[in-house]
């Protein structure tokens, strides 16, 4: 079963791009089968922007995000086809070294759990130190942990110096995420890949993380992909955003135009479907079924057909695979039916 | 009343009206384990091979009178270490006996001897082990004190220590077996029922009213089952070892009776001029040995993941 | 009086689990009454004790203090065997889809057990009502014989709802019961609670962390922080009049619904150089985080006050710190 076709030539002026994705196709051969975790997703990542991933489990956000970091672990992952530009070098063939190399300097990576990301037997002090050192050889250890400790201030964790000896594990998991912010900053990368930051973490917690990741971008400039399955955390972060379904990117939009101006009947559902978009007293609205498992072949047509409430029974939709169409201005959506998209 | 919020892009999403049902039973749908174990055996050879060994055995132990082409016992002084020939596949011991023969009937006593005390144990040590882990306390504490002491010698010095006390004899030897490998059961069977208590279930169980008997019953042993049989495989075979260990020793079944152990033991002396009296019996012994092993990862393998069809949690990508 | 539970003065507290030494206070004197028919949301972040409020109501706790009553009889003290018959009137409803069913169990047994403990059918008997649970939680019959790996996570809290309605209690108790699902899955599930809570005239004790979620379920809202109420009320009230600085903090701290309404309202009003919960050792335990305390907080820990109708806040300056801007809260 192919993926997505690619996208319709658009409208698009061109843009300066940091970072472009093209037709990611990324498997993971398991035991069981071939999980089909990616399937054709493209997008990609202005100087400075913020893109939003939003999907729920299966999406592939993370999986797409993640495999421009040469992080996924290959074999089992294998990445079928698609091609990952920064400045014109495709870091999908880029070899393990090169990827290092840009790691942690070029890139930089703000992983989900606080609790497991950081190791457990080294001091918050050596591993920020490693993280400043193994990206400068230059930098000395005493310089090193200055800046650390410059860096722990800055992200907002008070007597930062004592902070430094301790373990992780004194830490509470808002400081722990605030401690891998302060790493992932560290060399000014030039690109943050913040995978799920605030969902391990209590809702006041969330909150001043949001507000810090709002300023560490703002102040390194850095252009950020924001991986999350919460709207409320796109509402407040993206400037632009890819919604992922079933291992494709069903819509992409500025965050203005997404909320306001859906196309995709995923994106109208899943906005919709929030608490918060229905009064109280009333039934909230639901998505029908569940989002398909990516294991084993995929079924022509488009994913999100059997629980699409545009649907009307059309056969199109279960048998040919949407190409992804330039609705508006830096807006697309992969339907077929786009134009009957509520203005 | 909560005004509606203008905040909120007022989308018009029909309503789904249709009644909450979910008509796919949802992702996964995985094959049984019996089906993905069998298609493991068929696929790797090394799986395949296993099992077709021990079926081998079994079926030759089994049918010993009927497949042995002479009696085991049978001496024969003018045919003595003999190499194999079209008469004696595998040639003589150094009494004249088949050893083709002393082999199969060997098996019937390589195989008792390690089966029966591996099923005995298996029960035995699930039985203390579950008590030990669902109980806990005082009970707990006892059980795995005595489990700890006797893990704390070697597993086949302490079965040799205890044969010895108990004298020769196939039934000695497979006590000795079977008081060994209890403990390693134990804390086994414990392991994993600690952490099964520990689930939700089980707190659910005790939520509806069930006692406490009932819970081990329906939901802590079936939890256990898979484990069970892992292990109970993967034990049967260092079982081999074990007795073949004794009967080397002399301390198993006594002469004249064929096994595996003791052929070993009595084609020492003959070993630079008729290697084969001991190398064959000897082989056989590994062969076996592996095979139970192999057979149980294969077992492992397919009873292990009881989530693989669960890929909700683990396809957040 | 229909109060169907009352909950007075109740105490938790763990053995600490490092230090070895002290206790973890894990409920520290909540008190609540749920009316039959009323669903009671509690609701709170991480730590601050409404899952052990949960468990120890349902008697999986024993409670270190205070007093439950269910239906009028006292249940504080009572034995698993005494407690046996009561738990066909309250039942409970897990947090996580994946570990609190059997998976060596079908659904008919899953969905059967209760049936089957407190004996109260004969097999066919339970066969046919178990056929009606999984209608009633709209899970398609015929799936019986699957195994819990088989399903979705919202299919599996579907199999555990149908479960604990299957002897007519009077009362759920739900943990977390959506936390661990999907968005859009989420609200299938809600819309089934709500639907069984009114044609069933249940009572629930709707436990969760997503302020959101329990506004579209609950009656009343009852807010915990470190083991305690801070705060109670009606729904309607705790989220556009909340009085307590700590819901304010919360329902300000809520991510907007629209990229429109950044920075528009303050956002983060706890001070973020607390000290990893450790609580103060007098006064308000919420002080050192609060925007608004004062000498009086530090020395006298606040008592139940009446700020509104049925509304009570435990503080000492309800209702004067900064309110959040309700325009968009959930």
């Amino acid at each position: 079963m192919s993926a997505a076709p690619r996208a319709v030539a658009g409208l698009e002026p061109a843009r300066p791009t940091l970072l472009r994705v093209e037709d990611l196709v990324v498997e993971f051969v398991t035991r069981d089968g071939v999980v089909h975790a990616v399937n054709g997703a493209s997008f990609d990542l202005g100087p400075g922007e913020t893109l939003g991933i939003v999907g729920e489990s299966g999406s592939g956000k993370s999986v797409s995000a993640m495999s421009v970091t040469g992080l996924i672990p290959s074999p089992p992952a294998r990445i079928v086809r698609g091609a990952a530009y920064l400045d014109g070098e495709d870091l999908l063939t880029a070899s393990s070294r090169r990827l290092r190399e840009l790691r942690g300097r070029e890139i930089a990576v703000i992983f989900q759990d606080p609790m497991t990301a950081l190791n457990p037997v080294f001091t918050i002090g050596s591993q920020m130190t490693e993280a400043i050192r193994v990206n400068d050889r230059a930098v000395s250890r005493r310089a090193a942990r200055d800046r650390a400790a410059d860096l722990l201030a800055r992200v907002g964790i008070p007597r930062p110096r004592e902070r430094l000896q301790q373990y992780p594990f004194e830490l509470s998991g808002g400081m722990r995420q605030r401690v891998m912010i302060a790493m992932a900053i560290a060399n000014r990368p030039r690109i943050l890949i913040a995978d799920e930051p605030t969902t391990a973490l209590d809702v006041t917690v969330q909150a001043q993380i949001l507000d810090l990741l709002a300023l560490a971008q703002e102040e390194l400039q850095a252009a950020t992909i924001l991986i999350t399955h919460d709207l409320g955390v796109i509402a407040e972060l993206a400037d632009r955003v890819a919604v992922m379904y079933a291992g494709r990117v069903v819509e992409t939009a500025a965050v203005g135009d997404l909320f306001d101006h859906p196309v995709h009947p995923y994106t109208e559902a899943l906005l919709a479907s929030r608490p918060a978009a229905v009064p109280d007293g009333e039934d909230m609205f639901q998505i029908p079924g569940v989002p398909p498992t990516p294991l084993g072949d995929l079924p022509p047509g488009c994913a999100f057909a059997p629980r699409c409430h545009r649907r009307d029974g059309r056969a199109r939709c279960v048998t040919e695979s949407p190409a992804s169409w330039d609705v508006a201005p830096r807006h697309r959506a992969a339907c077929h039916f786009w134009t009957e998209a509520p203005a | 009343m909560r005004p509606a919020s203008d905040a909120v892009a007022p989308v018009e999403v029909p309503r789904d009206k249709t009644p909450h049902r979910d008509t796919d039973p949802g992702p996964g749908g995985s094959r049984s384990a019996s089906a993905r174990l069998r298609r493991r055996v068929t696929r790797d050879p090394l799986a395949a091979g296993s099992a077709a060994v021990l079926l081998l055995v079994t079926v030759a132990a089994l049918l010993a009178p009927a497949l042995a082409p002479y009696d085991p016992d049978v001496v024969d002084n003018s045919v003595r270490l003999a190499g194999p020939s079209r008469d004696h596949l595998m040639g003589t011991d150094q009494l004249g006996r088949d050893i083709l023969s002393r082999l199969i009937w060997g098996g019937r006593v390589s195989l008792i001897t390690a089966v029966v005390p591996a099923t005995v144990a298996l029960v035995a040590g699930s039985v203390l082990g579950i008590l030990a882990g669902y109980v806990g306390g005082w009970v707990d504490t006892t059980v795995m004190r005595v489990v700890d002491t006797l893990m704390s010698f070697p597993y086949i010095l302490l079965a040799m220590g205890i044969a010895a006390a108990l004298g020769p004899g196939l039934f000695n030897a497979m006590l000795a077996v079977t008081v060994v490998t209890i403990p390693i059961f134990a804390r086994l069977i414990r392991a994993a029922v600690l952490s099964i208590k520990e689930s939700e279930f089980i707190l659910a169980a005790q939520g509806l009213g069930a006692s406490g008997w009932t819970t081990v019953r329906r939901h802590v042993v079936p939890n256990t089952l898979s484990i069970m049989v892992v292990y109970g495989t993967l034990q049967t075979g260092r079982m081999v070892i074990a007795a073949a260990s004794l009967s080397f020793l002399g301390l198993g079944v006594q002469p004249p009776t064929a096994d595996w152990g003791a052929m070993l033991a009595s084609g020492q002396a003959s070993l630079r001029v008729a290697p084969h009296v001991s190398t064959v019996p000897g082989l056989t012994i590994f062969v076996v040995t592996l095979a139970f092993n192999v057979l149980g990862e294969a077992v492992r393998d397919a009873l292990d993941p009881r989530y693989v069809g669960d890929l909700d949690a683990k396809a957040a990508a | 009086m229909t109060e169907l539970l009352v909950v007075d003065g109740l105490h938790k507290h763990f053995p600490a689990p490092r230090r070895g030494v002290g206790t973890v206070r894990a409920v520290d004197g909540i008190s609540f009454a749920i009316d039959a028919g009323e669903a009671l949301g509690l609701v709170g972040e991480s730590g601050c004790g409404k899952s052990t409020v949960a468990r120890t109501v349902m008697r999986l706790y024993q409670p270190t203090d205070g007093r439950i009553r269910f239906a009028g009889r006292d249940i504080t003290r009572l034995s698993r065997r005494e407690m046996r018959p009561l738990w066909r009137d309250m039942q409970m409803v897990y947090q996580d889809p994946y570990s609190s069913l059997d998976p060596r169990m079908t659904v008919t047994e899953l969905v059967g057990e209760p049936l089957r403990i407190h004996r109260r059918h004969t097999p066919f008997d339970r066969r046919r009502r178990v056929v009606e649970l999984l209608e009633l939680v709209g899970l398609d019959p015929t799936f019986t014989h699957r195994y819990p790996h088989e399903f979705s996570g919202g299919q599996r809290q579907r199999i555990g709802i149908a479960r604990a309605l299957a002897l007519d209690p009077r009362l759920l108790i739900l943990d977390e019961p959506v936390s661990a699902l999907d968005v859009s899955v989420q609200a299938q599930v809600l819309n089934l609670l709500r639907s069984v809570q009114k044609t069933l005239g249940l009572a629930f004790l709707f436990v969760s962390h997503d302020l959101a979620v329990v506004r579209h379920v609950s009656h009343r809202v009852a807010v915990m922080y470190l083991g305690r109420i801070v705060e109670m009320a009606d729904v309607e009230t705790v989220y556009s009049a909340p009085s307590h600085p700590y819901t304010r903090a919360l329902l300000a701290a809520v991510p907007v619904q629209h990229p429109s309404e950044r920075g528009r309202r303050p956002r983060a009003l706890l001070d973020p150089g607390r000290r990893d919960a450790d609580e103060p050792a007098s006064g308000c335990r919420f002080r050192d985080r609060c925007p608004v305390s004062t000498a009086v907080c530090r020395d006298v820990d606040p008592p139940y006050r009446l700020v509104g109708p049925g509304h009570v806040a435990a503080c000492h300056h309800p209702g004067t710190s900064e309110p959040a801007m309700t325009g968009a809260t959930p």
